[in-house]
């Protein structure tokens, strides 16, 4: 009883996030129009304005990264593309479409190949938006107090839950860490997108340091730092460098 | 095992005693040399030498000294270590002077050792013989040599890219102890091309019989002027035939038997420089298009097919063939087509190097895509090179090639889809590859740094359950307790109990029965006592009371209080002495003052 009225609260609660005005949704549709009639700097503009204020929104990401990709402004599709990917990850547009706008792209970064498991593990930690993730930790966290609260008064099964109980709290204790990786990495760890078409990254921040590398239009890097109008951004483990503020975008 | 160890401790200890005791000489076999003959140099390193000292050799110029080996011997006499560590080197004069070798130092143990120097004099070579320097044998001083090496060019004088051959050859007479070492002359200046296989063969020089292996690189100067072909090295190791000088005849049995133990004796080979002069090529008559090319070559050039539908590509290839470096040749130019498009889709070399000549062929291969139907003209393609033996420059064009294209009976096909060598069709197709749709379903606007983890609501989930978990826990073992702790219990239960009695007693007070009022305070006293210290009620007397409240730290005035108490009502119920209810009230707050106080018993 007391379980079902708790599901049906965080019910409650994610519904409540789909209130939304309808003059957004009057700007949202004259963007598609234009889309349509392959107007896609219009199409950009009014998608933008809708992002303007403190909103964020998976579809008009997803959109506007078509409208970029049309424009063949890499960069900025790829941008998109990752910001709609962080709020839907199991979109299959976005993948392929991102997948797409990726192999666009001039700088070919490796990608470690990882093991099975890893993959299978790693597959479900891609998959979940942190709303998501955060759902799951706080069912599976009740579900073991339940356990618990059920143990006390069950005295005669209270030694078989106890050696059963880690069944229970192994998952929990993944999906939290994954909950928090994910929370850090997409809050607290800046990624960018390079949107010039050729970036030269140097040694400090300023037009006299040293030429490290260049860098092109769509390569995603790891911002480490920020001084004045310049970022230090971070490739791997052995490329470093400062590139301006206006040559990327934060994801 | 235990004399081991025992050895080596005693070889440590002995190591650390004796391990100043140290000397150092240096010794050379002559100090007198010609400028192609060479010195051995010793050095010698004697006493308690544990581990191999580092060892300073000054090297003055004009000399160059090679390592050739070193041997070291450690005996223990006595619990004494002796050692000695010889360094053999070779030094080859080059050039002509007085030297000094020396002083040797050696740092051991923060010291250093010193040998005096040796002065070396070097006199011009005695006998010149084909550019060659040359190494006898000590004992078989005679006139001819058995091993020496040369350098030669076929030419001193060339014109810049003319191909100049150097030829290297090693004269053998005598077996060499191991593979010799080569050391190739440097040829700065010069584009050199190595020319597979080496030769061998026999010659017969001074009655000497010679095993002659030659090898010869071609070389192309890069540009005019004085140039200088160094010395080329050869190290090469002879057997030590003196260690044999003394032959008995099973001597044929110990040298199979010990070859293993045979020692080379090293032994190092230097050629002279050669000096060769590179002449530029003439300015006169130089042809517009020439390209640098110095030889003699052929040029032809074809097209796959003579007649194509519009769009089509055609391969044009062009063969350059001749005597010469082929590798810095150049594409021809070709003069431009109207209408049609010209795409370079690279070159291949054949090289073959044979008669110790660089020859070959160059076909560079050109993709010509006519944009409309008709008669076009290729070339003429003009080439030119310059004849180094002729001297001259010589011009050659090939005579325009005719190409028939007809209308493509297809659309013209786009410039993307065009297929051009190197790109293939899958490729193309992949570019081609378009993204998905937009999306048109009404958004889901969200705020962007709202989360659910840290929403309120997350915060109470969280935090709710585990607060009531915790305090189930703390209901379910009191529960527990009341139930396995009769003392526990009761003493839970007193409070309640004395509680309910004095309210009781209130109603009794009421009713004015003093007897049964006193019975009643008495009665719940004595009960919350009992309770709270789990004593049994008939086994309570005053005095037992007294005692283990005393116990209890129950502080004295309350005592004194309680047995006032228990006094007045026992004379309440026994004596017939007449208690106002006003008598009554008072006992009833000194009761429930007590059942107070006592209530602070633990």
């Amino acid at each position: 009883m007391k379980k079902a009225s708790l599901i049906l609260l965080l019910i409650f609660f994610a519904c409540v996030n789909l209130s939304f005005a309808q003059s957004m949704e009057e700007i949202y549709r004259k963007g598609n129009l234009s889309y349509e009639s392959e107007d896609y700097e219009k199409a950009v503009s009014l998608y933008e304005s809708l992002l303007d204020k403190d909103k964020v929104s998976a579809e008009v990401f997803y959109n506007l990264g078509n409208s970029y990709f049309k424009l063949k402004n890499i960069g900025r599709a790829i941008l998109n593309y990752e910001r709609a990917l962080r709020l839907i990850p199991r979109d299959r547009d976005i993948r392929l479409n991102l997948g797409l706008a990726r192999s666009m792209a001039v700088d070919k970064i490796d990608v470690s190949e990882k093991g099975f498991i890893l993959n299978v593990i790693l597959f479900l930690y891609r998959r979940m938006n942190i709303d998501e993730l955060t759902m799951l930790v706080l069912t599976m966290y009740l579900v073991v107090i339940l356990v618990l609260i059920f143990s006390i008064f069950f005295v005669a099964k209270r030694k078989i839950i106890f050696y059963n109980i880690g069944i229970l709290i192994a998952p929990l204790i993944l999906f939290s860490i994954f909950l928090i990786s994910k929370i850090h990495s997409e809050n607290f760890v800046e990624k960018a997108v390079i949107l010039a078409e050729k970036i030269n990254v140097r040694s400090g921040p300023k037009e006299d340091y040293l030429l490290q590398f260049s860098l092109h239009e769509g390569t995603i890097v790891r911002v480490v730092k920020e001084r004045q109008s310049w970022y230090e951004i971070d490739l791997s483990r052995d490329l470093r460098g400062w590139l301006p503020k206006d040559s990327v975008g934060i994801i | 095992m235990k004399r081991i160890v025992l050895t080596i401790l005693i070889v440590l200890i002995a190591g650390i005693c004796y391990a100043d005791d140290i000397s150092i000489s240096a010794s050379t076999d002559r100090q007198e040399i010609a400028l192609d003959e060479q010195i051995t140099l010793n050095i010698t390193v004697t006493g308690s030498v544990t581990k191999t000292p580092q060892l300073n050799i000054p090297v003055p110029d004009g000399l160059t000294a090679y390592s050739s080996g070193r041997s070291q011997k450690v005996s223990i006499i006595n619990g004494q270590i002796t050692g000695s560590v010889s360094f053999n080197y070779t030094i080859v004069p080059n050039d002509v002077g007085d030297y000094t070798l020396g002083p040797f130092t050696i740092d051991y143990k923060g010291k250093t050792y010193s040998a005096e120097s040796i002065s070396v004099k070097v006199t011009p070579r005695t006998t010149k013989q084909h550019q060659a320097s040359s190494y006898t044998y000590p004992q078989v001083r005679e006139s001819h040599k058995e091993l020496f090496i040369e350098t030669y060019v076929d030419k001193l004088r060339a014109y810049v890219n003319e191909q100049v051959t150097l030829t290297f050859a090693f004269y053998q007479a005598v077996n060499l102890f191991e593979n010799p070492v080569y050391k190739p002359p440097s040829t700065t200046g010069f584009w050199a091309e190595d020319m597979p296989p080496q030769t061998k063969s026999y010659k017969v020089i001074d009655g000497q019989r010679y095993l002659v292996t030659e090898i010869r690189t071609a070389l192309f100067a890069t540009s005019s002027g004085e140039f200088t072909i160094g010395q080329a090295r050869l190290e090469a190791s002879v057997e030590d035939l003196e260690r044999f000088s003394s032959r008995s005849p099973f001597d044929i049995f110990n040298r199979d038997a010990f070859s293993m133990f045979r020692r080379g004796k090293p032994i190092i080979l230097t050629t002279e420089p050669i000096e060769i002069e590179i002449l530029p090529l003439p300015e006169e008559d130089k042809p517009l298009n020439f390209k640098g090319d110095v030889g003699r070559f052929d040029i032809t050039a074809s097209v796959d097919k003579k007649k194509v539908e519009e769009g089509q590509p055609v391969t044009l290839k062009i063969k350059i063939k001749g005597t010469g470096n082929i590798k810095t040749v150049s594409s021809p130019n070709i003069p431009e087509i109207p209408d049609a498009k010209l795409y370079d889709s690279g070159s291949s070399e054949n090289i073959s190097k044979q008669d110790y000549t660089v020859q070959g062929e160059k076909i560079f291969e050109k993709v010509i895509i006519p944009k409309r139907d008709g008669r076009f003209e290729i070339g003429p393609i003009g080439y030119s090179y310059f004849d180094p033996i002729a001297k001259r420059y010589i011009k050659k064009n090939i005579g325009p090639i005719y190409l028939d294209v007809t209308e493509s009976e297809e659309a013209p096909i786009t410039e993307s889809v065009m297929l051009v060598p190197g790109l293939s069709k899958e490729e193309v197709r992949l570019l081609k590859k378009d993204i998905r749709y937009i999306k048109t379903k009404t958004p889901n606007l969200q705020s962007r740094h709202s989360y659910l983890y840290n929403s309120m609501f997350s915060l109470l989930i969280v935090i709710l359950p585990a607060f009531l978990l915790v305090f189930l826990c703390f209901y379910e073992f009191h529960r527990e307790r009341l139930r396995q702790d009769i003392g526990y219990a009761r003493s839970r239960r007193a409070k309640g109990m004395v509680s309910r009695r004095l309210k009781k007693a209130n109603r009794i007070m009421d009713k004015g029965d003093a007897k049964i009022f006193y019975a009643e305070i008495y009665k719940a006293t004595i009960e919350y006592i009992a309770d709270k210290l789990n004593i049994p009620h008939p086994s309570i007397t005053k005095d037992i009371l007294e005692a283990r409240l005393k116990d209890k730290a129950v502080p004295p005035e309350t005592i004194e209080k309680l047995k006032s108490l228990f006094d007045i009502c026992d004379m309440a119920r026994f004596a017939s002495v007449n208690f106002t209810k006003k008598d009554m009230k008072e006992t009833l707050e000194d009761a429930s003052c007590v059942v107070s106080e006592l209530g602070r018993i633990r």
